[in-house]
């Protein structure tokens, strides 16, 4: 049997020489994980968390120089995984078996005898048992723990509300206004300060929980459970998330109008790292009603103000008419495409957006666009405005994008 | 990595970590657990458990397991391996039933077992038009309902998709394999039995309805 270099995706670079064969041998041996199978599950695990925030698995942000978890959070999972999963839950057994298929399989067809072809499988099968325990281990969250406070509120009402949003037959439209309106009532609601650090701290009064289940109750017919939280999470986060979607958390900021005796805010928070710029300001409409808004940058502990008083109050209408006029797929698809920092994949936009593949986020891309420069049209930017613009909706959308705005209304 | 710690952790694991029993039977019988594996798809097989089996023809229905218990849903059934005997434990995805030939399942180990009852039970319900809930008797717990709460568009309803679909594709029959063409072509043999056609087609809601929302990525997760 060959134990030539494997080119497979799936295998993490590490591994590249690892073989199904010393899996198997040493499956069959009597350490049985230790040390190949430890550490593939070491360096998967490494791999699969590189860039997901600690701190949302009950662990100290902690990490390496190349900006891994640091190696005692890593062994502390690798440890459960290994100790729990693979052995005392058999899952080694349950790999191992359908690896021997697969090899036997390739054997009878005759494309190759080569049992290490498969070591995408092992890997794969890998990956699932490292997301069930990171899973297990997620920290809870401020959507969820609002879910669990409401349930026994709407039981309380008599209020009953589906799980399934396709049992009440709304449009994409309707279930988007719902999400909305959901998100609205609830963003009236007075607040405890929670920065989301502290996951298990309350956020809101049980009376006016109460109340916000009430001014839900003539909606409850065309509400579902995942609505509720989209909508909750809109309000708390703006923008859900995913186990994938942990990389990085978008936050949607509303552009606010300018006010007049505001000392203006200085650019010392602006990225080093700028690369274009726009001073072609005079070509906007409104001069002199100048508007005013922050983005919040996407990293963990960085805030960054990327401009002020640079766009007109006419721009910054058109900004958010735009804005408005996406929906939170297209929204999010921009700010990942306008992020300088990751590099993303089309499989890891396809999933993130919720396109059933990657095949389809050029179609998605162009209708997009497309679908842009109409917007832009018909809110009547002039042609070498549209960059301006369309820098300001990702600004506005909190994209991680180095645009420098210089100030020209000095 | 330190050998100091992780030895003794691995090496009480390994005390506790139960080895795959196999029994290497030829005979398929309902309730058997047993892995499907389609030579036209060597990358991919699956473990299923007979449901019910046509010796004349050959044929069984198959449902296909996993061992993700944590993503079971509320249609589906947790089968501990105390009650299989078998290393791990399985989620039963109920919805997912196939017709598949002797063929793809009869070289493979005999890894574990539901008690016949039970799997005639489900069998029984799943054939319903209605999509009836199998009544497992009082006396056998050998099931339990998954509880985990699938939402549109999650991870786990594309994993779902993506099993479905690999399951639906396993289970055909492979006639373009040689040793099965010198038996004559196994869709054509089936092709005039009205029993297996109406079978196919009618008897089971083999449906991933989990798979049948379109709903808009709003409402992801």
């Amino acid at each position: 049997m060959t134990t030539s270099k494997i080119d497979d995706p799936f295998v993490p670079p590490y591994f590249q020489n690892l073989t199904v064969s010393e899996l198997l041998e040493e499956a069959e041996s009597s350490a049985r994980v230790y040390p190949r199978w430890w550490s593939l599950v070491y360096f998967t695990l490494k791999k699969m968390t590189h860039g997901w925030p600690m701190n949302a698995f009950r662990l100290e942000e902690k990490r390496d120089h190349q900006n891994y978890w640091s190696s005692e959070a890593l062994h502390d999972f690798t440890s459960e995984i290994v100790c729990n999963e693979l052995l005392k839950n058999g899952q080694q057994e349950y790999i191992l078996g359908l690896i021997q298929d697969a090899a036997r399989n390739s054997v009878e067809l005759g494309e190759s005898d080569d049992l290490n072809l498969h070591m995408g499988l092992v890997v794969h099968f890998l990956q699932q048992q490292i997301n069930k325990v990171l899973d297990h281990r997620r920290a809870p969250t401020l959507t969820g723990n609002l879910m669990s406070r409401l349930d026994p509120i709407f039981e309380k009402l008599g209020l009953s509300i589906t799980s399934d949003t396709a049992t009440l037959t709304l449009t994409d439209i309707q279930i988007e206004d719902q999400v909305q309106m959901v998100s609205d009532l609830l963003s009236l609601l007075p607040r405890f300060p929670n920065t989301g650090e502290e996951r298990l701290s309350r956020l809101y009064e049980t009376t006016d929980l109460e109340n916000f289940a009430i001014s839900l109750a003539p909606q409850a017919p065309n509400l579902s459970l995942p609505i509720l939280r989209t909508g909750i999470e809109r309000s708390l986060e703006g923008m859900c998330g995913s186990i994938t979607a942990l990389q990085r958390v978008y936050r949607t900021v509303p552009l606010e109008p300018h006010r007049e005796n505001e000392e203006e805010i200085e650019l010392d928070g602006t990225p080093d790292s700028l690369s274009r710029s726009y001073n072609d300001v005079g070509t906007q409409d409104d001069q002199d009603g100048r508007g005013e808004f922050s983005g919040v940058g996407t990293g963990e502990d960085k805030t960054y103000i990327y401009s002020a008083t640079i766009y007109s109050k006419a721009d910054m209408a058109k900004i958010s008419g735009i804005i408005l006029e996406l929906s939170l797929r297209e929204q999010k698809y921009l700010v990942m495409k306008a992020d300088q920092e990751t590099k993303w994949t089309q499989t890891q936009i396809a999933e993130a957006i919720g396109l059933a593949s990657r095949k389809k986020v050029n179609d998605f891309q162009e209708n997009l666009f497309s679908k842009l420069n109409v917007l832009l049209q018909s809110h009547q930017v002039a042609a070498e405005s549209h960059d301006y613009i369309i820098a300001g909706v990702l600004i506005s959308l909190g994209a991680n994008t180095a645009i420098e705005m210089v100030r020209t209304n000095e | 990595m330190n050998n100091e710690l992780v030895a003794p952790l691995v090496k009480e694991a390994i005390a506790m970590s139960p080895r795959a029993i196999l029994s290497n039977e030829k005979n398929i019988r309902i309730g058997q657990i047993r892995r499907i594996a389609n030579p036209i798809k060597p990358e991919s097989s699956r473990y299923v458990l007979v449901l019910n089996i046509n010796p004349i023809r050959k044929i069984a229905t198959v449902v296909l397991l996993n061992n993700l218990i944590n993503l079971a849903t509320d249609r589906d059934y947790i089968l501990q391996r105390e009650n299989s005997l078998a290393a791990f434990d399985l989620t039963i995805l109920a919805d997912f039933i196939e017709l598949t030939d002797y063929k793809l399942i009869e070289k493979n180990p005999v890894i574990g077992s539901l008690c016949p009852i039970c799997a005639r039970i489900l069998y029984e319900a799943k054939r319903l038009p209605s999509d009836g809930i199998p009544l497992f008797p009082d006396n056998h717990s050998c099931v339990a309902k998954g509880s985990f709460k699938i939402q549109i568009a999650d991870s786990t309803w594309y994993l779902r998709n993506f099993e479905f679909e690999l399951f639906q594709a396993i289970c055909e029959v492979p006639d373009q394999i040689e040793s099965l063409i010198r038996e004559g072509n196994f869709i054509q043999k089936y092709k005039d039995q009205e029993e297996f056609i109406s079978a196919s087609m009618s008897e089971f809601n083999t449906v991933n309805i989990l798979a049948l929302d379109d709903s808009t990525f709003d409402l992801l997760r």
